[in-house]
């Protein structure tokens, strides 16, 4: 099992930087997840820990092994890749079992593990079938026992889900989740789909070209994204540009458009962010442990400017389910018409027309105004406690 | 309606003449040829195959077996060559890298009896290198000399490479590097990946490459004809056969080598389908690895201009020899006297025009015929669905397990009388015998490049155009043609150059009046007008290369695109 560091990363392809000083550790055992669009450098950064390519600058650490030079076959990883790159000239017996050969493991040792690796999977009896005759579902299976069979250190997992159909997706990531927890390994995840990250990840490291945005745990990324970037990444939060100003005492949002949301008034200095919404959330005192030994991104969203909002442009993020749709005018509502709605079962999403300012709520389907139609006037009320104000 | 079905619904219209003429060409010339070596002075019976296999009179199977042995021989010295030269080319990155791997396919371009030909003044006993090399080194004697069947094989080395180069290059870049950097991620050496993945994943490459150049190897004939001495091949002996009249006993050779190479074929094949493997889509981009260090890429950079020299020598060669005076160059090392008069003839003799004339008009005309029949008869075994099919495939690649040699054996024997299939015609001595063994020598490089475009023709491609409107011919001619095109046009061109540097048919077959460009070299080259036969081999060697570059122009980008 390990712990493995990455110390100011970077890589460039042809004078083209693709990684740009990563710098984090993962801790013995997490589930790590690497986020991010494509192009953003996550599966480089991979391939580097997997030893495929090697950094321009910066270092790779496994538990203090300085490990950044050592070749591919030595590192004890077990990677599953995209597309599994099963061995199509072999069966499923011999595709699990080549990285038992390669470690000259006896052979009836090498039959028993390789049976008890297809067993954990749910393959077991189908050692001897020509690999290309399986479904994708049960090639994807093939990839993660070859690759825990092993038994490595760390396991690496490229993109695995994304060339299976959406249910087959479910119950794959619970599976490789269940799997990973079970066996105690390290394991490094990369993958574009936030849902997926968020489901199965101890913490997420929010990737963008080449830097890493935001590295936390899945809900204080979901609820409390540090910048733009991550707050439209993330999901369809709504996102607005605007200018913070003071009114009155009070901190008020203005959006161009005419929106105006104001905001709780600052409290004392103790205010872990600049956020109003993080003043809501309790941060239970464990996540302030498992985040000390993170080197975190000095991008200027850590807690610097805990004071008063400062005055200036900003970009307000608040989440659909944060928004409702109301009849009564009152304080912190604004008039709007539904432009569409979708029915999703147990909720529906709108999207409202505020004086020209596009608004994103979800209802709960059984809730009053879930029935509201396209063309109808409405409120939408914007709890100012609710939002989220990025600065980046 | 698709295309097919407008095809068949006069189904007369186009099996009948495809029919007849499989049925005349290939399939009637084979079985006489097979009919008349069961005579023997009239005899019928095994008399022919007792003298060939007579072990009191070895030199029949003394020929067999020197075939076959340089065949392998063939074979293994090519993939010696141009698989390493493959993996090199595909897994390292290193200054020139690009040129050198396009020059490396340099030896195709030169027609059967130009190779051999720059080999005989390069390497033989009186050959230029061994010579300046003894002058060099003041020896008393050349320090070697290439005949025999040393001689052969290593033209053979040279010529058949690029089969071997050309099939593991396409191999390796069809293998998903995902696949490679598992095994190693798994833990496995280089070496043992290599073994157990990478060599594996190449072999349909490998036995592909191998039938093809134990094949051409067998069907020889410039080498052996030039180098032989006193050493026999199976083709070359049925030519001497036939020169010296004895017909029953070149059928009867005929007969043995197509059964060698038939069976060769088939044994092959089946091994071929077993193991192919369809890779899925790609993990990972390929990435070449850059030779670092100033001494390896020195090294490589040196060895790169070692091999451009070795490969280019024989068009080198060719070239300088047709600025030599006819009847200068005797026993100096080098030429002497040098004269544009072999180009300038170009220009004022008309009756230097008349064999480029004849090859280009007998190119032109049997490939037309390729290109209807090999085409048509592609488009019904790939889309169709009759009964039958199979037959169609195999009647139209027999030509390809057939010898040149065969061929023409095939089409003496059939055409010496007038037959229904010639319209009561003599075939033998007229114009026409050796367009028709071009014909069918060439049928099945058109119908595999054709077959191969239809294959990867999506069926859906043209029932969405019909979806949207497009009538069938619409249709065929905005999506089906444009997808096509390219495969067919590479086919099209490639059946075309061979036609024109055709000489083993050609040597059996041909007449005053339609002498090809390949007999115009030999006829001057016996008379020791090495200039101008090396001038007509340079003007080959320009047609042949201008064909092949617009091939390549054209095909590239569209057929990519039409993969992707």
């Amino acid at each position: 099992m390990a712990q493995v560091t990455l110390n100011r990363l970077t890589k460039h392809f042809d004078d083209n930087p693709v990684v740009k000083g990563i710098s984090l550790t993962v801790a013995d055992g997490e589930f790590f997840s690497l986020l991010g669009p494509s192009g953003c450098g996550k599966t480089t950064i991979l391939r580097m820990i997997a030893g495929f390519i090697f950094p321009t600058s910066g270092s790779v650490l496994f538990n203090d092994q300085d490990v950044t030079h050592v070749p591919a076959n030595r590192r004890n990883t077990g990677m599953v890749f995209q597309n599994y790159a099963l061995f199509p000239h072999m069966t499923v017996f011999e595709n699990v079992a080549f990285g038992l050969r390669t470690r000259k493991v006896a052979a009836a040792e090498t039959s028993d593990r390789v049976a008890r690796a297809l067993d954990l999977v749910g393959l077991a009896g189908l050692e001897q079938r020509p690999v290309p005759q399986l479904s994708g579902g049960q090639q994807q299976r093939v990839a993660l026992a070859r690759a825990v069979v092993i038994e490595p250190d760390l396991l690496l997992l490229d993109e695995p889900l994304s060339n299976l159909d959406a249910k087959l997706r479910e119950e794959t990531r619970d599976q490789i989740r269940e799997l990973q927890t079970k066996l105690g390994i390290t394991a490094i995840y990369v993958t574009h789909d936030q849902e997926e990250a968020l489901a199965v990840s101890d913490r997420i490291a929010v990737m963008e070209e080449g830097e890493c945005r935001q590295l936390d745990r899945p809900d204080a990324i979901y609820r409390r994204p540090a910048n733009r970037f991550v707050a439209a990444f993330m999901g369809n939060m709504n996102l607005w540009e605007g200018v913070l100003k003071t009114e009155e005492g009070r901190p008020v949002f203005r959006h161009a458009g005419g929106l105006t949301v104001v905001l709780p008034a600052p409290r004392s200095s103790s205010a872990p962010r600049s956020s109003p919404a993080l003043a809501e959330d309790a941060v239970p005192a464990d996540v302030e442990a498992t985040s000390a030994d993170i080197t975190a991104p000095t991008d200027g969203t850590a807690p610097a400017d805990s004071d008063a909002p400062a005055v200036g442009p900003v970009h307000l993020a608040l989440h659909p389910q944060a928004a409702r749709l109301t009849d009564e005018d009152s304080e912190g509502t604004v008039s709007g018409v539904v432009v569409t709605r979708r029915y999703k079962g147990a909720t529906v999403e709108f999207t409202v027309d505020a004086a020209g300012v596009s608004i994103q709520v979800v209802e709960h389907a059984e809730g009053p105004m879930a029935e509201r139609q396209p063309g109808d006037a409405v409120r939408v009320c914007i709890p100012g406690d609710q939002a989220i104000i990025l600065r980046d | 309606m698709n295309l097919y079905a407008v095809l068949r619904q006069p189904r007369a219209l186009v099996f009948v003449p495809l029919g007849f003429i499989l049925l005349g060409y290939i399939v009637y010339p084979a079985a006489l040829v097979l009919w008349e070596s069961l005579f023997r002075d009239g005899q019928f019976g095994f008399g022919n195959y007792g003298e060939f296999f007579d072990p009191d009179s070895p030199s029949y199977m003394e020929g067999l077996f020197n075939s076959v042995m340089v065949s392998v021989g063939s074979v293994l010295l090519s993939a010696l060559i141009g698989v390493p030269l493959a993996l090199i080319f595909t897994h390292y990155e290193f200054p020139g890298r690009s040129v050198f791997s396009a020059l490396a396919i340099l030896p195709i371009v030169l027609p059967p009896l130009v190779g051999v030909l720059a080999f005989l003044f390069l390497y033989s006993e009186s050959g230029m290198i061994p010579r300046l090399i003894q002058a060099a080194l003041g020896l008393e004697r050349p320090p070697f000399s290439l005949n025999g069947v040393w001689a052969v094989l290593l033209v053979h080395g040279y010529t058949m490479y690029v089969f071997f180069y050309l099939f593991t290059s396409a191999a390796l870049r069809g293998i998903d590097p995902a696949v490679m950097e598992a095994a190693r991620n798994l833990g496995a050496s280089s070496w043992f990946s290599f073994r157990t993945v990478t060599l594996p994943l190449l072999t349909p490459a490998m036995v592909g490459a191998t039938l093809l150049v134990f094949m051409t190897s067998m069907n020889s004939f410039s080498a052996p004809f030039i180098f032989a001495g006193g050493f026999r091949f199976l083709s070359l002996n049925i030519y001497t056969s036939k020169l010296n009249g004895d017909m029953a006993m070149a059928v009867t050779q005929t007969v043995v080598l197509s059964a060698f190479s038939i069976a060769f074929l088939f044994w092959m094949r089946r091994y071929e389908g077993r193991r192919q493997y369809a890779m899925s889509t790609k993990g990972t981009a390929n990435v070449r690895r850059e030779i670092r260090g100033r001494w390896a890429r020195l090294l490589a950079g040196a060895a790169g201009i070692v091999m451009v020299v070795v490969l280019l020598l024989p068009h080198l060669t060719i070239l300088l020899l047709s600025f030599v005076q006819d009847g200068t160059w005797t026993h100096q090392i080098l030429p002497q006297v040098y004269t544009s008069d072999n180009y300038g003839r170009l220009f004022q003799d008309p009756t230097f025009w008349e064999p480029i004339r004849n090859s280009l008009n007998m190119a032109v005309v049997s490939t037309a015929a390729d290109v209807a029949i090999g085409v048509t008869a592609a488009y019904l075994v790939v889309k169709g669905t009759f009964r039958g099919r199979k037959l169609l495939d195999a009647l139209v690649m027999v030509p390809w397990a057939l010898p040149g040699t065969v061929v023409a054996i095939n089409l003496i024997v059939a055409f010496s009388q007038g037959t229904p299939f010639s319209f009561g015609q003599v075939l033998v001595g007229s114009f026409w015998l050796l367009p028709i063994a071009y014909f069918v020598r060439h049928l099945p490089i058109v119908f595999r490049a054709s077959s191969a475009a239809f294959r990867q023709l999506d069926d859906s491609l043209e029932e969405a155009a019909r979806n949207l409107g497009a009538g069938w011919f619409y249709a065929f001619r905005r999506v089906t043609l444009p997808l096509i095109g390219p495969g067919v046009l590479a086919g099209t061109l490639l059946a075309f150059v061979t036609a024109l540097g055709e000489f083993v048919a050609s040597i059996l077959l041909y007449v005053y009046d339609n002498r090809p460009i390949a007999m115009e070299i030999l006829s001057h080259l016996r008379q020791f007008n090495i200039g101008s036969a090396a001038a007509y081999a340079v003007l080959l060697l320009l047609l042949v290369s201008v064909v092949l570059l617009g091939s390549n122009y054209f095909s590239r980008g569209t057929a990519q695109r039409s993969l992707s």
